[in-house]
């Protein structure tokens, strides 16, 4: 190449038109499902109707809790998902901000959806502190305005759908700083569908749930130690994984497997990143 | 969700541009494959009403823009060679095109969007800052980086070719 200007030849550059097919046809696919989602849901609530029509208004009058449980009908429930809220990207005097809020569609979702929202303006909060922390010990040990502004400071805050189902969603919340791993944060929702109500992992295992997590756990990582020669911390010494509780973070995968997550040094060395267990009993 | 028929149009207006952009990031055609694939997904269940087609474009871009930067963050990515290693994967169908982006892949990643930008899509500093969520200064410095290497590897070139004629004497 003689000259950047030359570059401009490579607006010539086309997509694979193969590519392109592959797109819609997969659109095509997206579409098709959606649309017959829709079209059963309909024939269900047409036969739902129908049938508990004659029964809905006495059962309603005679028993509260058959009023309570109408919120929890599967076909209410399939009506919810996760959408962006607001996508929003904004500057601060040292940062850029960009910011994708979820929200849980449906019924009975405004507390979480406030759960979400109060999280997300914590993070871009503390973000700022953080940065403005950083900022002053960076000025204060010799550095410039301008070598600070250099640095171009991106705040992140997005989420990633983990599965969804006819009844319960998985998705995580992640916000994060790209100057410093030790800011990454991440909220991990499991939600009923019918009634946005919280999913455990005690609902997924039964009553001996806190035995049966961590006998997998404790199994996956001796066969990593075993196999690797970076281990995880030991538990006497080192504060090392000793067993799951209420607070333990987890995600439902695309097979419908609880996958419990640690955070980064919590249970291992930071090579190890994030570890996860997958919790498979079958 | 829009309708097929305008992620088609939109696909042939700008999908050549998402599809470079991607590469360009990238350097791997299978994963610019892939943030194509998902940038349209993402525009059919997309509820924006875009006010002009500039608008539409500038939508695609960023995504685009975002889509790279979370397959680079990916634990995939993360596990894969890094980019820099990897330049040669870079295949372009046109053989006329392949010194071009060997020119682009050469450059450190964050100055590789800013290049193609301005000197492929023919943006200014202040639109391509807008798009990609950075200020308008870090984009001319980048610029100005891009041009200083482009310099001394064409010098570094030259100096290739004055060596290979003087052997050849």
């Amino acid at each position: 190449m003689n000259d950047w200007n030359d570059l401009h030849k490579l607006n010539e550059m086309k997509a694979p038109q193969a590519l392109k097919e592959r797109t819609l046809e997969a659109i095509q696919q997206s579409a098709s499902k959606e649309k017959k989602g829709v079209q059963k849901m309909k024939r269900k609530v047409i036969s739902a109707v129908a049938g508990l029509a004659a029964c809905l208004i006495v059962l309603v009058n005679v028993s509260p809790a058959a009023a309570l449980s109408l919120g929890s009908l599967p076909v209410i429930g399939a009506l919810v998902r996760v959408i962006t809220l607001r996508s929003d990207i904004y500057q601060t005097d040292d940062s850029t901000v960009s910011v994708d809020v979820p929200q849980v569609q449906g019924q009975d979702t405004q507390r979480v959806n406030e759960l979400i929202q109060q999280q997300v303006a914590a993070y871009e909060a503390r973000a700022q502190a953080d940065i403005q922390a950083y900022k002053q010990a960076f000025l204060q040990t010799g550095g410039t305005e301008a070598e600070f502004a250099a640095k171009d400071i991106q705040v992140k805050v997005d989420y990633e759908v983990k599965s969804q189902t006819n009844d319960i969603v998985s998705f995580v919340l992640t916000g994060s700083q790209n100057w410093s791993a030790s800011t990454v944060e991440r909220y991990y929702y499991n939600l009923r569908l019918s009634d946005g109500s919280v999913v455990t992992l005690q609902d997924l295992l039964g009553d001996d749930w806190v035995a049966k997590a961590n006998g997998q756990i404790v199994a996956q990582i001796e066969a990593h130690n075993r196999q690797n020669e970076l281990d995880y911390f030991i538990p006497e010494h080192e504060n090392g994984f000793r067993t799951v509780d209420e607070n333990t973070k987890f995600y439902i995968n695309e097979d419908g497997k609880p996958v419990v997550v640690f955070a980064k040094y919590e249970i291992g060395p930071g090579a190890l990143g994030e570890p996860e267990f997958v919790l498979d009993f079958n | 969700m829009k309708e097929q028929d305008e992620i088609s149009q939109a696909m042939e207006q700008y999908g050549d541009t998402v599809y470079r952009l991607a590469l360009c990031r990238l350097g791997v055609r299978s994963d610019a494959e892939d943030v194509y694939q998902e940038v349209f997904i993402r525009l059919f269940r997309d509820h924006t009403k875009f006010e002009h087609p500039e608008h539409l474009k500038a939508w695609l871009i960023r995504v685009t823009v975002n889509c790279c930067h979370d397959l680079r963050r990916s634990a995939w990515f993360r596990r894969s060679a890094p980019l820099e290693d990897a330049n040669d994967l870079i295949t372009p169908e046109q053989d006329e095109y392949r010194s071009l982006w060997q020119s682009v892949a050469a450059l450190p990643h964050d100055l590789r969007t800013a290049v193609y930008l301005h000197y492929v899509e023919g943006y200014h500093a202040d639109e391509i800052a807008h798009m990609v969520g950075c200020r308008p200064a870090t984009i001319r410095t980048r610029l100005h980086r891009a041009r200083h290497r482009l310099k001394r590897s064409l010098e570094d070139e030259d100096d290739e070719r004055l060596e290979r004629s003087a052997q050849v004497k």
